[in-house]
């Protein structure tokens, strides 16, 4: 099957089912029931890797399964700020979850009292974050992705460095102390430190 | 992530302070002065990044790392200031010369031009490291002092009344102007 067929039978099963669109389906899907879309399946749309070379992939829509014999094409990938939006708000809702969890255990302890021997408020609200077992995903996908803060960053110092070896004493600048710097440090640390909020650096960390 | 910033912090102050070492007589001291300050600065942000992280246990896991790094910046800021030490001496070559085995004996004008170079360090470098630096250049000084000294008794043993030469020259005279030039060089 030549390329332009593909693409047009994928353009055919797309447009066929009763969804407006196949995709946003699966990508909800893929959020929402892992159980039905492979963790592999889960895993490559995390990491927008390429779905043609893992071959075709069969998803569940609307409790039928379609085989999608056709080379699969991305889904989306994820941008930097996506990821970091996304472990911000996976971090606040895992907090959330444990404060509630938390909260109300304590409410019914001292309402029911605490008996060591039928202690039963730990087991009165279970909550389970379903999704916290993605997070190293997410997390290697913000760090170590194609284009991941690790790479951003990298290229960032390397620019500076470039900057610094090319410019050599004439960024070299003199405060009214009379101590010498370059603007190196606070050029790459201004980009650092905003890379590292996600790390639990806290808002404080806008100081420096 | 953290670990992620601390290689590329490790990577960037290795090449910098590579170059600086490289090329410092040709850039001149005050780019190694730069060089060294900036070095100060990036672990200071590496101390306030640690201390900024909100979680005790992860903070207590990062400090090693970042504690060994802190180590590595201060090692790279030392090797700057051994090539100011190096630019300093690179243009006392002659005068290094005369040491013991002439009656120059130019010890005056290695201590003065010492202390030059240190009053104009200790305008351009942190504190910290300048008392560093004016340690490692007394160091230095006394170091090639002592070598002379060596050289010069060496030589003068295979003369036949050679020794004597030696003890024409004011030790108590050196330790002077050595001791003085740097008091005067730290007030």
């Amino acid at each position: 099957m030549g390329e332009g067929e593909r693409a047009s039978k994928a353009s055919e099963t797309a447009t066929s089912t009763a969804k407006p669109t196949l995709f946003y389906s699966i990508r909800v899907r893929a959020f929402f029931a892992r159980r039905r879309i492979s963790n592999l399946h889960m895993d490559s749309w995390l990491f927008g890797e390429d779905l043609k070379k893992k071959g075709g992939v069969s998803v569940s829509v609307d409790e039928e399964t379609i085989e999608l014999d056709l080379e699969p094409p991305v889904l989306f990938t994820l941008g930097m700020g996506d990821l970091r939006q996304f472990v911000q708000i996976m971090y606040m809702y895992q907090n959330a979850m444990l404060h509630f969890d938390s909260s109300y255990n304590q409410v019914i302890k001292s309402k029911i009292g605490f008996d060591p021997e039928n202690d039963i408020s730990n087991t009165l609200l279970n909550t389970t974050n379903k999704l916290w077992p993605y997070m190293p995903v997410v997390v290697d996908a913000y760090v170590d992705g194609e284009d991941g803060a690790r790479i951003q960053i990298q290229k960032m110092a390397q620019l500076a460095l470039e900057n610094q070896l090319a410019s050599h004493t004439s960024c070299v600048q003199r405060m009214s102390s009379g101590i010498f710097f370059t603007h190196t440090p606070s050029d790459v640390w201004e980009s650092l430190n905003a890379h590292a909020e996600i790390s639990g650096i806290g808002e404080n960390s806008n100081e420096r | 992530m953290l670990a992620a910033i601390a290689g590329v912090v490790h990577g960037l102050v290795k090449a910098v302070v590579s170059d600086a070492i490289e090329n410092g007589g040709e850039y001149g001291w005050e780019y190694v002065c730069a060089v060294v300050n900036d070095c100060s600065q990036h672990t200071e942000s590496l101390d306030s990044l640690v201390g900024h992280i909100e979680s005790e246990a992860v903070r207590n896991r990062m400090e090693a790392m970042f504690e060994k790094l802190g180590g590595s910046i201060f090692e790279s800021a030392e090797k700057c200031c051994s090539e100011l030490i190096r630019i300093a001496f690179s243009c006392l070559d002659a005068h290094i010369a005369t040491l013991f085995v002439s009656q120059a004996h130019n010890l005056n004008i290695i201590v003065c031009t010492l202390v030059d170079y240190l009053s104009d360090y200790s305008a351009g470098i942190h504190d910290f490291y300048y008392v560093k630096l004016s340690s490692l250049l007394l160091q230095s000084l006394v170091t090639i002092y002592l070598q002379k000294l060596v050289a010069g008794l060496h030589k003068y043993d295979q003369q036949e009344y050679g020794t004597n030469r030696i003890s024409t020259f004011d030790f108590e005279d050196d330790r002077e102007q050595i001791v003085k030039g740097f008091q005067n060089a730290n007030r």
